[in-house]
């Protein structure tokens, strides 16, 4: 499946063209208009081919492209750009690719005496954690899951941005015009929604005629997915957020009428209350039920995202050496599956407190714990539990003055069971060039766990980076 | 100890009229602290890092200093390499507190430092953060050794150990300092074994139209892996009104 891209809107489209005819006259204008960004190719290898809707190796090629000009003083124009084309070769041995070029983020930057205006598409950050549960204004790129550059772990959105600075506060107001989805794929790829796994699941069942066609990556015979129309009313979001720093401690809250990150599936009535009357867990009842009455069910499901409500507040502070960090936000309310694929809005309760430390010889260290809370909740939820507890963490050191830095990071979900276990060797060729190997283990129970679902992707990669 | 690389580089110092006599190594230290009289200072700095087999590596870097009372704010900004470039780094220093942050362009968000990262290498460098901040004179304890000529300067040759050993990366710093102008020429570090390990030296000292001298370019040689770095004070100016909006977290978030 392809990767899917936004559409924005005609008026979304005047925008962006004006700022790159801006960002042409500024060129004309400035004495600098600096232009960077970098080349990149990543192999990733998977260490073992369980079934043939993996890719047993990807080849993942990226050009970013990022050009700004500062026409006058206060005024500051950004525009870069994404560019990719990666292969794939499937677990059958074909050869499958897909490419992607697009404007990533294109914004007009205004600063007056106690205010900054922008405009345009862009990213924002909020937040104190290193794994923030409060910045959810950008949605995330799912499509390498945990292991993308993080310049490309947010989608950039269209918004209008201010920041109002009173004394040492920040107030901050976002207002985004249109819906942008997450990036993603349901099917098709290693990182897609559906895994491998589970595709080799469904067809392997019952249900594998009419799967096909979904593991195919034409979800379409099967279901749709409903985005929000690009008109203000209906897709619009916004929030504000209100940061300090104050006697060695910062602090912020913020709120956000916004997105579900990804869309909730809404299962046909009549294919659940089949379902229901099935034995067996979960994927028992899907296997039983044939293609035959699968396609009778069509559509088998809705996918649409949905609005939510996210309250947040964010601490910082350093006690002697140590760094401490802290997040609570309230969302509400979330969409939640049952295991019997029904959804059921609840309200989730997060919190997070971090750590970092740098010990003897030079050796850092990162720990978070996470908990999310589902309040009232049902009893029956697929993989949720009502309370969930996740740790995660880092430790890396710099060697040969900063030019190879070896990382272990970690991810431990405490209540299912799965993980992941990254370690990374990055070596610093030159300034410009950059070398980095890992090997990046998940793992977990397939059958109930968010990372177990991908537990045969445990992979290697080298990649190389060129930055100017 | 040691007060710092950039407030060492950026300094410029007055002239004094004559040779102090009689100075214990504690004045001594006191007057090259009291003698940095810049209260603000810009500059654009070019620091190359050399490896043992001679490969170069270059950062650029533009940097703001301000005197606030008994405390000070500085402000540096990347401007290259290509992968660092836009990161920032903003301190404010007040005597007995210390607060650094750092901006982290591919993130876009803006970091408190925990004091455990300041004995770490200044990117890459032979400098460490703590050698940026202001260190008090009442933090260690001075001895003057003995005064020698160097390089045709008279100069001081005191010996400073830390009051408390867990505060300081270093065991001993031994520097001679110019009894003309109180400006620290050359110095040796010794970490925690006591072992000499880094060597700092001075190799232009200019002289401005105010009477002030300036450091433009210093060198920290590390002798247990025989890396170096040159700091090169490109383009500077001190005493010249710097906004105190540049020493925000709203500029530090500005790439």
């Amino acid at each position: 499946m392809a990767f899917r891209h936004s559409q924005p809107c005609p008026l979304f489209r005047a925008l962006l063209l004006l700022i790159f005819a801006q960002f042409l006259y500024a060129q004309a204008l400035a004495d600098e208009t600096e232009v960077g960004g970098f080349l990149s190719s990543k192999l990733v290898p998977l260490f073992e081919t369980t079934n043939s809707f993996q890719d047993t190796l990807e080849l993942r090629n990226k050009l970013y492209l990022k050009a700004s000009a500062q026409p006058s003083d206060g005024t500051r124009l950004l525009l870069s750009g994404r560019f990719e084309y990666n292969g794939f070769l499937k677990g059958d041995g074909k050869g499958d690719y897909n490419h992607l070029s697009q404007v990533h983020e294109a914004y007009a930057s205004l600063s007056f005496q106690s205010f900054d205006l922008n405009l345009g598409q862009k990213k924002i950050s909020w937040g104190k954690a290193d794994l923030s549960i409060v910045d959810n204004v950008n949605p995330p790129d799912l499509t390498e899951l945990y292991f993308i550059e993080e310049e490309f772990s947010k989608v950039p959105v269209p918004m209008a941005q201010v920041d109002y600075f009173p004394g040492d506060l920040k107030v901050e107001g976002v207002f985004l015009p249109f819906f942008t989805p997450a990036r993603f794929t349901i099917t098709g790829r290693n990182w897609s929604l559906i895994s491998p796994q589970l595709q080799d699941l469904f067809a392997g069942c019952g249900a594998g005629e009419a799967g096909e066609e979904l593991l195919g990556g034409d979800y379409t015979s099967l279901g749709k997915i409903e985005y929000p129309k690009d008109d203000i009313v209906s897709s619009s979001s916004f929030g504000a957020r209100v940061s300090g720093s104050r006697g060695g401690f910062d602090f912020g809250a913020s709120y956000l009428y916004g997105w579900e990150p990804l869309p909730t599936f809404y299962f046909n009535p009549d294919f659940l209350r089949q379902l229901r009357n099935q034995r067996g867990d979960l994927f028992d009842k899907l296997c039983s039920i044939s293609a035959l009455d699968v396609a009778a069910f069509y559509p088998l499901f809705e996918a649409r995202p949905r609005r939510i409500n996210h309250a947040g507040l964010e601490f910082a502070t350093t006690v002697e050496d140590v760094g401490l960090r802290a997040e609570v936000s309230g969302t509400f309310l979330r969409g939640l599956m049952t295991e019997d694929l029904e959804v059921v809005e609840k309200p989730l309760l997060q919190w997070t407190v971090g750590a970092d430390y740098t010990f003897p010889w030079d050796i850092y260290g990162n720990a978070q714990f996470m908990q999310m809370i589902v309040l009232y909740y049902p009893g029956d939820l697929f993989i949720i539990r009502q309370v969930n507890n996740t740790i995660v963490g880092y430790v890396r050191r710099p060697f040969y003055n900063d030019k190879l830095h070896p990382e272990l990071r970690g991810m431990y979900n405490m209540t299912q069971g799965d993980f992941y276990l990254s370690f990374q060797l990055a070596y610093d060729w030159t300034d410009a060039l950059k070398v980095t190997g890992a090997v990046n283990i998940l793992g977990g129970p397939w059958e109930s766990s968010f990372l177990g679902f991908y537990s045969d992707n445990s992979h290697a990669s080298l990649q190389l980076r060129y930055s100017f | 100890m040691w007060k710092g690389l950039f407030l060492f580089l950026m300094s410029s110092v007055l002239l004094l009229p004559g040779t102090a006599l009689g100075l214990t190594g504690e004045e001594i230290i006191k007057k090259v602290i009291d003698r940095e009289t810049s209260n603000t200072t810009q500059a654009k700095i070019k620091m190359t890092l050399t490896d043992r087999k001679g490969a170069k590596r270059v950062r650029d870097i533009l940097s703001y200093y301000k005197k606030y009372g008994k405390g000070s704010k500085s402000f540096i900004r990347f401007l290259s390499p290509p992968d660092v470039k836009g990161m920032g780094f903003l301190h404010w220093e007040q005597p007995g507190k210390d607060e650094q942050f750092i901006y982290l362009p591919e993130l876009k968000r803006v970091r408190r430092v925990a004091g455990g990262q300041r004995k770490k290498s200044f990117f890459g460098s032979d400098f460490t953060h703590q050698d940026m901040e202001r260190r008090e004179a009442d933090a260690d304890n001075h001895t003057l050794l003995k005064e020698e000529s160097v390089e045709g300067h008279e100069t001081y040759v005191v010996e400073s150990t830390p009051k408390n050993v867990e505060d300081s990366q270093y065991s001993k710093v031994i520097q001679w300092i110019r009894k003309d102008n109180f400006i620290p020429i050359k110095a040796d570090l010794y970490n925690k074994e006591g072992k000499l390990f880094k060597k700092l030296t001075v190799e232009g000292l200019e002289k401005n139209e105010d009477g002030t001298w300036t450091v433009k370019t210093s060198r920290m040689v590390n002798l247990l892996n025989e890396h170096q770095t040159e700091v090169e004070l490109v383009e500077h100016t001190t005493n010249k009104p710097i906004a105190d909006s540049i020493f925000s977290e709203r500029n530090l978030a500005k790439e």
